[in-house]
């Protein structure tokens, strides 16, 4: 205060004026008592009128807890915050609320944890926020359309040959280390564009789920986000190894919950979970300390259930407001602002053990998901990056949502490429190999040279479809192979300068037209020119040292 | 299987079988007694809990001490529970069937915590309260806690009436925290 003293009277005004609306009631709540608490459980007794999935708090020690298993004469409940705090003959009390966090778009560029409190040390979320519950059903059929609009990863590999549409399911699977979340945090980025005011694509707002990760590596990721300037869009959920296990068995589930709120106001959403075999690991320790039978590894029976229903609500929402706003299990809060067209994409991870894609989560998250993408530890070590296996990954229903100029350029990538790994099994043998067949590899090798890309570095659409049609019809076969990284660099950067208008067009109509297709033609016929003059200048140079 | 299902069950079998032969206000005068004796005499708790003394002889002590003393179906009930290796529960038992033949009665537990002694007065008021409030017959548990300060907390099965002071005083610190005040009409916020 810069007035000097408070005056006594103006401190009783407002005492007064709070004791004035103060109600002396008697309060009425259901109470029950902790039989057997620790490890992040407690069992309780009473509460006989408990429901699934609902909040119980410990007032003394200010702890809250959801209800997962009700018995006959005791309640099973989950504990969040400080789990060492209950302990047996605490009294629990029913908060009648369904587990729910607020949510709102001031969580946009936050850290917060499972239950919407902030943890990067930068205040309170302000403003109202919405009260949205953990678990919700899915939409149902006739409230989603199908996914027909592209997500734009801005990674090569996935765009050209793995198209990922709104509202669709696509797992990261893969070994530790082969760069999965690379590929959340550069999807994450490029969605930077979408956000921009002179573009006219529809904004994607983006939520990355960090269940049962190192602290240091979300505290990464954030940087990551941050120095992209992709944090503005963006909100991190954070579930970390050190947290009770109850946390990172919610963490997803808030994070669809969050993606649901931006889906359901007729917006984009994109949801990252990193990842999901962590939250099954999770719930694997909770349900056989909740003493529920271990099935497979161990994993308790609905461990499908729990990954299916959470990777459900991924969805396209049916572009009629009329429609929309009657979907199923609405939340009270969300009932007048629901809007139709929005979608939420999700991009779950799963890790494997030394490639085991037939453990059992893998399979079971392939099995749910619209199609994977496979990383491999092999390719990682040849310095394919991203490492993806081109030929084991699918999109089942991106395919649609493709933009057309690429599909006309990258339509044959596919088959191009898997037919090249096959080759090159053989080439190994060392062989003699006919023309047709020695051009084929040849071919193949840049292909997958074009595909490779740095981290951090989304390539705009436009410009993935021009270095394709470079690659597929063959200007750069006679580029060498180290030159590739600077042709493409090169060749884009003319575009840009020359045939702006070329670009802008693509982008604008996602159609190949002939004036684009005569435009990457003569500006790369111009470049493999100079490219391989070079390469022979160079082996005349090579030859002239040797003879002299 | 946890042991309060366990004597649960049994406790509904004592209750049927007496409700079918018509003994059901002797059995219950006998389990109230049982249920007193057992509290009282330390002999006859640690006599149900042991396990060292074997079936035989639990049987033949059960037989010779109650034997004439209470209903022929307690007796048997008493060594159908040696027999199947439970007479271990059957101070949960008999207090299961004692919940059991209130709820039936319509009787229910009430624990009242109080700060001050409750007045004879006020004593019958209250149950005639609750005894409106609930539509059941209420028996009557009184506590003394003074952290209450004042009022009272009332409990029946898992509800709770919370009308004390230190509630109330609670929930103003609460309220006091969480509500924004507004300094500006006073003078600038700092």
């Amino acid at each position: 205060m810069s007035n000097g003293s408070i005056r006594s009277d103006e401190v009783t005004d407002i005492l007064r004026r709070e004791l004035g609306g103060f109600e002396t009631e008697a309060e009425e709540y259901e109470a029950g008592t902790v039989l057997e608490a620790g490890d992040g459980i407690a069992t309780l007794y009473g509460l006989s009128n408990a429901q699934a999935s609902e909040l119980v708090e410990f007032p003394e020690q200010d702890v809250e807890g959801m209800v997962l298993n009700l018995e006959e004469d005791s309640v099973g409940v989950i504990l969040f915050g400080d789990v060492d705090a209950v302990s047996e003959g605490d009294e629990a009390r029913r908060t009648g609320r369904i587990a729910s966090i607020g949510v709102s778009e001031n969580m946009l560029g936050r850290v917060i944890d499972p239950l919407g409190r902030p943890l990067d040390g930068r205040g309170p979320i302000e403003g109202d926020k919405m009260v949205l519950p953990l678990e919700r059903k899915a939409p149902g059929v006739i409230y989603r359309e199908p996914v027909e609009n592209p997500l734009q990863t801005g990674i090569k590999a996935i765009d050209s040959t793995i198209p990922i549409g709104r509202g669709q399911r696509e797992l990261i699977v893969g070994d530790r280390q082969t760069g999965k979340t690379a590929l959340q945090v550069d999807t994450i980025i490029n969605q930077k564009k979408t956000h921009r005011e002179e573009t006219d694509a529809e904004p994607v707002y983006c939520v990355y789920v960090a269940v049962g990760q190192k602290d240091s590596t979300v505290a990464q990721v954030q940087r990551d986000l941050e120095r992209n300037g992709a944090m503005e869009h963006t909100v991190i959920i954070n579930a970390s190894a050190s947290m009770p296990t109850p946390l990172q068995y919610i963490a997803p589930f808030a994070g669809a919950c969050i993606g649901e709120y931006f889906r359901d106001t007729g917006r984009d959403s994109l949801v990252c979970f990193d990842d999901l075999s962590k939250q099954a690991v999770a719930y694997r320790e909770i349900s056989l300390l909740l003493r529920r039978p271990p099935g497979r590894e161990a994993y308790p029976g609905d461990i499908f259930y729990l990954h299916s229903r959470l990777l459900e609500r991924a969805a396209k929402i049916i572009n009629d407001d009329e429609v929309a706003s009657q979907m199923n299990n609405l939340p009270e809060p969300l009932q007048d602002e629901v809007e139709g067209g929005g979608s939420l994409t999700a991009l779950p991870i799963v890790e494997t053990q030394a490639g085991d894609v037939s453990a059992y989560i893998p399979t079971n998250v392939i099995s749910i998901t619209d199609g994977q993408i496979y990383l491999e530890k092999d390719l990682f070590n040849q310095g394919i990056r991203p490492a993806i296996d081109v030929g084991t990954s699918v999109s089942r229903v991106g395919g649609a949502a493709q933009v057309s100029a690429m599909k006309d350029v990258a339509g044959t990538l596919r088959i191009d490429l898997s037919q090249y790994r096959e080759l090159e099994a053989f080439a190994k043998f060392g062989s003699d190999l006919d023309e047709s067949t020695q051009q084929q590899l040849n071919r193949g090798e840049r292909l997958v040279e074009i595909l490779n890309q740095d981290q951090f570095s989304p390539v705009p659409v436009e410009e993935q479809i021009a270095i394709i049609y470079a690659g597929i019809n063959g200007y750069l076969d006679d580029v060498d192979i180290d030159d590739i990284e600077d042709f493409e660099e090169e060749y884009v950067e003319r575009l840009r300068l020359r045939h702006e208008d070329v670009l802008a067009e693509i982008r604008e109509t996602e159609e190949l037209t002939d004036a684009a297709e005569e435009a990457f033609e003569s500006v790369a016929a111009d470049l493999a020119e100079v490219y391989s003059g070079e390469e022979e200048e160079e082996e005349e140079d090579v030859l002239e040292e040797a003879a002299a | 299987m946890s042991q309060r299902t366990v004597a649960r069950r049994y406790a509904t079998a004592l209750y049927e079988e007496a409700d079918a032969t018509g003994v059901l206000e002797d059995v219950d005068d006998d389990v109230l007694m049982l249920r007193r004796s057992i509290d009282s005499n330390r002999e006859l708790s640690r006599f149900f809990e042991s396990p060292v003394i074997p079936k035989e002889k639990k049987d033949a002590i059960i037989r010779e001490l109650l034997g004439g003393k209470v209903e022929g179906l307690v007796v048997r009930f008493l060594r159908l529970l040696v027999q199947k290796d439970r007479e271990t529960l059957t101070r949960a038992i008999l207090d299961q069937y004692q919940s059991l033949r209130d709820e039936h009665r319509g009787i229910v537990d009430a624990t009242v915590t109080v700060a001050h002694p409750l007045a004879g007065a006020d004593r019958e008021a209250l149950v005639e309260a609750l005894e409106e409030k609930t539509g059941k017959d209420i028996r009557l548990h009184v506590e003394e806690e003074p952290d209450l300060i004042g009022g009272l907390v009332i409990r029946i099965g898992d509800r709770v009436f919370d009308g004390s002071v230190r509630n109330q005083l609670n929930a103003l610190r609460d309220r006091l925290h969480e509500a924004p005040l507004s300094i500006e009409a006073n003078g600038e916020p700092d």
